[in-house]
């Protein structure tokens, strides 16, 4: 259903999306995970029509943008990171303003004030919204033109938990209701984990990992993790030869602090010998955490970084 | 009519009742500028008060004399005028009062008494006939003919500057905040065609406009008597030019800007000059010859002395059709140069 070619895009010195290749196939869903300023919204932004690409193909449905503008509008549905729409318009007004772009009827727009559950708001100004409201209007925006093809960016980043789920269930509903396609960028692990086929975690502009949740924890040996922050930073080889230790990485702490991560294959086999050796060699241990696997541990395996920076 | 130009046009209106301030500044802001200043400029200050003298053939030797030494002294300055040229002048207020002389020796004063400063004017030249041992008679024509008093030369100068923030702000900061927001990003993201967005933008503001400037004109006409004397197709003609030059304006101050401070000073930069200079408040005779002569120019100007020639001047449509193509014009190329640069996403 999407297919992305090769694609570039450059701001002055830095290079946004990176020869990136992509291909979504219909009825798919999936989630562009990286931290900010990755290169999801500029990727994103590029498959909605709303930056060129400088290099590379980008094709929806077989169209592209030089010659079928008109309909892939038509077609697709979409979300910007915070949007916000006019104060002084009602729910109601705004969802009968985006539907005349549309030339939808009316009626198309109570439905949609249904669905993502904003009945009681319907009359309120956009302004008297609160955040998660703001996000299911966008939704609703997104939504209103049975979209083939559902692009969102960043839909419930600064959710508190409920409003999240409640996206997640309208979404998931249009999965199994209408085969839409999507693409959804997030830094939010669980969300990607919970609503999509397929993860790709993209960094710098490039892709980096692909696959389902399953796939991608597989990649990375070794099922539990000890993080651990120390007042001094030890040798290099210091850690090398600890009993069941897999794959080490320093991650970048403050000033004064040495914040490490471990891979293990299991944490009561590897712990103790851990603390066994800072202890002969003085060190002193500021934090320590162990927990099993997750796709932000893959992630910082993989660039060093936190998904959350 | 098209549904999405009827809801796009439909949000200025919405925004402007809904949001009291807007109201306010829309409305209630120019109505009391306009009260407070017609109250306390009843005459049009003027550091030299300058006398016409109409029908000079008139004058006997003796005062002739007189008002020639008087020309010498800085503060009061007697000009010879025909008549016609001299009630023009007296309308524009460029002279303080006008004499006209009799055949036999009678010198008719015609002033507004209610300007202290044609008062002053009238009392220092009778004083100055008095005392050249002329025989001239004085006798007083009090002129309160609308058409002639600060407040109508004032009420045309303030349309002029509505029309002109109306399309600033309302259109201008419109699209700006649009950008800003992203909503105009989301829009083009929708079938939505920028034609019909931008003429919604326009032309809901347009008729805002004529809302606004018929609530002023209103409150002058009852307030203060202020009356259209010229045609009111000239009226219209020069109110529809200046609505096009100043929302050509508004695209071109609004094509690129994405943070609000720039927005706000790229529309204050466009608009304060104009308010300062083009003679809203005050004549821009007053500047020097060279300066005035650029003024003249400012699409403001045009628009203000448009509508004060079909005002206080009786024009009718071919008086006023030089400033209206100007405007026109102008409004055209700023369209074309705002569109060429405008950035949507």
């Amino acid at each position: 259903m999407i297919e992305i070619k090769n694609v570039s895009k450059r701001f002055k010195a830095v290079k946004a999306v990176d020869d990136l290749s992509l291909s979504i196939a219909k009825g798919e869903y999936v989630a562009l995970l990286g931290p900010n300023g990755a290169g999801k919204t500029t990727l994103v932004e590029m498959v909605e029509g709303l930056q060129k690409p400088d290099k590379g193909e980008i094709s929806i449905g077989g169209l592209n943008w030089r010659h079928h503008a008109g309909k892939i509008r038509k077609m697709m549905g979409l979300s910007l990171q915070e949007t916000r729409f006019i104060d002084k318009l009602t729910v109601k007004e705004i969802m009968n303003l985006f539907g005349s772009f549309y030339g939808l009827p009316r009626s198309r727009s109570e439905e949609l004030i249904r669905l993502v559950n904003l009945e009681e708001k319907q009359n309120a100004y956009t302004e008297n919204l609160s955040g998660g409201q703001r996000q299911k209007l966008a939704l609703g925006v997104a939504l209103l033109n049975y979209p083939e093809v559902l692009i969102l960016d960043e839909p419930t980043t600064g959710l508190d938990p409920n409003a999240r789920r409640e996206i997640w269930d309208i979404l998931k509903e249009l999965k199994s209701v209408r085969n839409t396609t999507m693409i959804l960028t997030t830094h939010y692990m669980e969300e990607a984990e919970k609503l999509c086929d397929r993860i790709v975690i993209i960094d710098h502009g490039k892709i980096i990992a692909q696959g389902t949740l399953k796939e991608l924890l597989a990649h990375f040996a070794g099922g539990e993790i000890i993080t651990f922050r120390l007042k001094d930073k030890p040798s290099e080889s210091l850690f090398r030869h600890i009993h069941g230790m897999i794959e080490m990485k320093w991650l970048n702490g403050e000033a004064g602090n040495h914040v490490g991560m471990m891979a293990v294959d299991e944490i009561a086999k590897t712990l103790p010998p851990f603390l066994e050796t800072l202890k002969e060699n003085r060190i002193e241990l500021l934090e320590l955490e162990s927990h099993k696997k997750t796709l932000d541990d893959l992630f910082v395996s993989m660039t060093g970084r936190r998904l959350h920076e | 009519m098209n549904s999405s130009f009827f809801h796009l046009a439909s949000i200025q209106f919405k925004e402007f009742y809904r949001e009291p301030a807007v109201l306010f500044w829309g409305f209630m802001f120019p109505i009391l500028v306009a009260g407070v200043l017609g109250l306390a400029f009843m005459n049009k200050p003027e550091s030299e008060k300058t006398i016409a003298v109409v029908n000079s053939e008139s004058l006997d030797a003796p005062l002739k004399r007189r008002l020639d030494s008087l020309n010498m002294v800085p503060g009061l300055r007697f000009v010879y005028l025909d008549k016609d040229e001299a009630e023009l002048r007296q309308k524009r207020g460029l002279i303080s009062a006008m004499v006209e002389m009799k055949a036999g020796g009678e010198a008719v004063f015609h002033y507004d008494p209610e300007n202290g400063e044609a008062r002053l004017a009238y009392l220092t030249a009778s004083n100055a006939i008095l005392s050249a041992g002329s025989k001239t008679q004085i006798s007083e024509k009090h002129i309160t003919a609308k058409g002639n008093r600060y407040i109508d030369f004032l009420i045309p100068g303030l349309i002029a500057m509505g029309v002109m923030n109306s399309c600033l702000w309302g259109i201008g900061w419109n699209l700006i905040d649009y950008r800003i927001k992203k909503l105009m990003r989301r829009m083009i993201a929708t079938p939505m065609r920028r034609s019909v967005f931008l003429a919604a933008q326009a032309l809901s503001r347009g008729a805002l406009l004529l809302i606004e400037a018929g609530a002023i004109f209103l409150f002058a006409a009852i307030a203060f008597d202020v009356e259209v004397q010229g045609s009111w197709l000239a009226l219209l003609t020069v109110f529809g030019a200046g609505f096009v030059a100043f929302a050509g304006l508004a695209v071109l101050t609004a094509s690129r800007a994405r943070h609000s401070q720039v927005g706000n000073g790229l529309i204050n930069a466009a608009s304060m000059p104009m308010m300062i200079l083009s003679g809203v408040f005050f004549s821009y005779q007053n500047f020097p010859e060279w300066a005035a002569g650029v003024i003249r120019f400012f699409p403001l100007t045009l628009l203000a002395d448009g509508l004060r020639a079909v005002f206080n001047e009786s024009a009718s449509i071919q008086h006023v059709w030089d400033e209206a193509a100007l405007l026109a014009v102008m409004g055209a190329v700023f369209f074309t140069g705002g569109l060429k640069i405008f950035k949507w996403g």
